[in-house]
């Protein structure tokens, strides 16, 4: 308890926010790792949701930095434990890029479209209005957890630092009907939405990847292990995992 | 399964005119960057395609297979399999340099008659002038058209 009168800035309360366990920090390292630490040494609960208002760390993908100015952004993570095989694992990926998308749209009121794999952009311009990142959690033969991280660009979105708490309440509402869906109707359910929603589908693409080396194609489908399939004029097929990508760029 | 893939034995892309030597590269590399394998195959002379053939099968390909794939009796699945991985080397060989930024140079003296060596240059980033070699392809005028016997990436010394 706090005496003084003040959040401190690195403990907070578990309190209840659209019915899900829920912390809110006012800084912390990242929503990620504060989610993380719940999930690993808390046993926190499918849906447990962490907002930060300060990242001191703000990374993605490949610890791809953030840009956007923290008083624009909404920053949290959602903690998840699907029933899944190590193997299916990824599909959390689709999932968080999904519920990003559903949220940007239902916020914003534009036309959203995932952009494989880790953002969600507006479909016309392609700007990116979110970014995110599944961090998974193995564990024997299966995933113990996920933490679900979300950021969104706020002015993007048209609504601005105001539009905080409405882009949170979308994006865990998101979250929950998606791992609902998840639960229920398996990976390729997820998959097959996620590649309706995916704005890099027919494009050609040049991705750099990991650890070096490029290749190039046309982007034609996305597995339920999140991986992104491209292919040659000739036919050839490459598919290529999330965690090959480095950059990625349509031509 | 023993369909023969025809179109990879067929004449080089386009007409059967000789053109320059470095289109042909500018061709292989293009087909290289974007997993054209087929494209790729059919620019091989055969010495290119007996050279990885026995690269093969000194890594274990089958001789049925190799057999197969040197008579273009293979089926379709065998082809797209064994190219993807020959794909996979070639990128390899190109590897951190900007594909689309190479410049084309055919040597002035060919090795032989009714042969060409093309430098693959890459240009040096800014404030740098000039480009520096990052490798050669070598090769050879087969059916009437500039076929590939070898990529030589430049390596250290």
């Amino acid at each position: 308890m706090n005496t003084k009168g003040a959040t401190p800035a690195f403990s907070a309360e578990t309190t209840e926010r659209y019915g899900k366990p829920f912390r809110h920090f006012p800084v912390a390292v990242s929503a990620e790792a504060m989610a993380q630490a719940w999930a690993n040494t808390e046993d926190g609960p499918e849906g447990a949701t962490v907002l930060v208002d300060h990242e001191i760390g703000p990374r993605g993908l490949h610890g791809r930095l953030w840009t956007v100015p923290l008083a624009d952004s909404l920053a949290c993570a959602i903690v998840l434990r699907p029933r899944l095989s190590a193997e299916e694992g990824e599909v959390t990926w689709l999932l968080c890029g999904l519920a990003a998308a559903q949220a940007a749209e239902a916020i914003s009121g534009r036309a959203v479209t995932t952009w494989w794999p880790d953002q969600a952009v507006d479909a016309e311009t392609h700007e990116t209005l979110s970014a995110v990142r599944a961090e998974i959690h193995l564990g024997p033969g299966k995933v113990k957890s996920v933490v679900a991280t979300f950021r969104f660009d706020l002015v993007k979105l048209g609504v601005g630092p105001d539009g905080r708490e409405a882009t949170l309440e979308a994006v865990m509402a998101a979250v929950e009907g998606l791992s609902g869906e998840l639960a229920a109707e398996g990976p390729p359910a997820v998959a097959a939405a996620y590649e309706q929603r995916c704005g890099l589908l027919g494009k050609r693409v040049k991705l750099t990847l990991m650890p070096k080396g490029e290749t190039r194609g046309i982007a034609v489908r996305v597995s339920r292990t999140a991986r992104l399939e491209l292919e040659s004029p000739t036919g050839m097929v490459e598919r290529i995992g999330v965690d090959q990508m480095l950059t990625l760029a349509v031509v | 399964m023993g369909a023969a893939v025809s179109d990879m034995d067929g004449a080089p892309t386009g007409s059967n005119e000789l053109g320059p030597p470095e289109q042909a590269v500018r061709e292989f590399v293009t087909a290289i960057a974007w997993g054209e394998h087929r494209t790729v195959w059919r620019l091989f002379g055969d010495e290119a395609r007996s050279t990885v053939l026995k690269v093969a099968s000194k890594r274990g390909m089958e001789d049925d297979l190799v057999a197969r794939l040197r008579d273009g009796t293979a089926s379709e699945d065998e082809y797209d399999e064994f190219l993807a991985d020959l794909i996979s080397g070639l990128r390899a060989d190109l590897a951190g340099n900007d594909l689309d930024a190479l410049e084309y140079e055919t040597d002035t003296v060919p090795p032989a008659p009714d042969q060409a060596r093309v430098v693959l240059n890459v240009p040096l980033p800014f404030p740098l002038e000039g480009s520096l070699p990052m490798g050669s392809v070598e090769l050879t005028v087969q059916d009437g058209g500039w076929r590939v016997v070898r990529l030589v990436p430049q390596v250290t010394k």
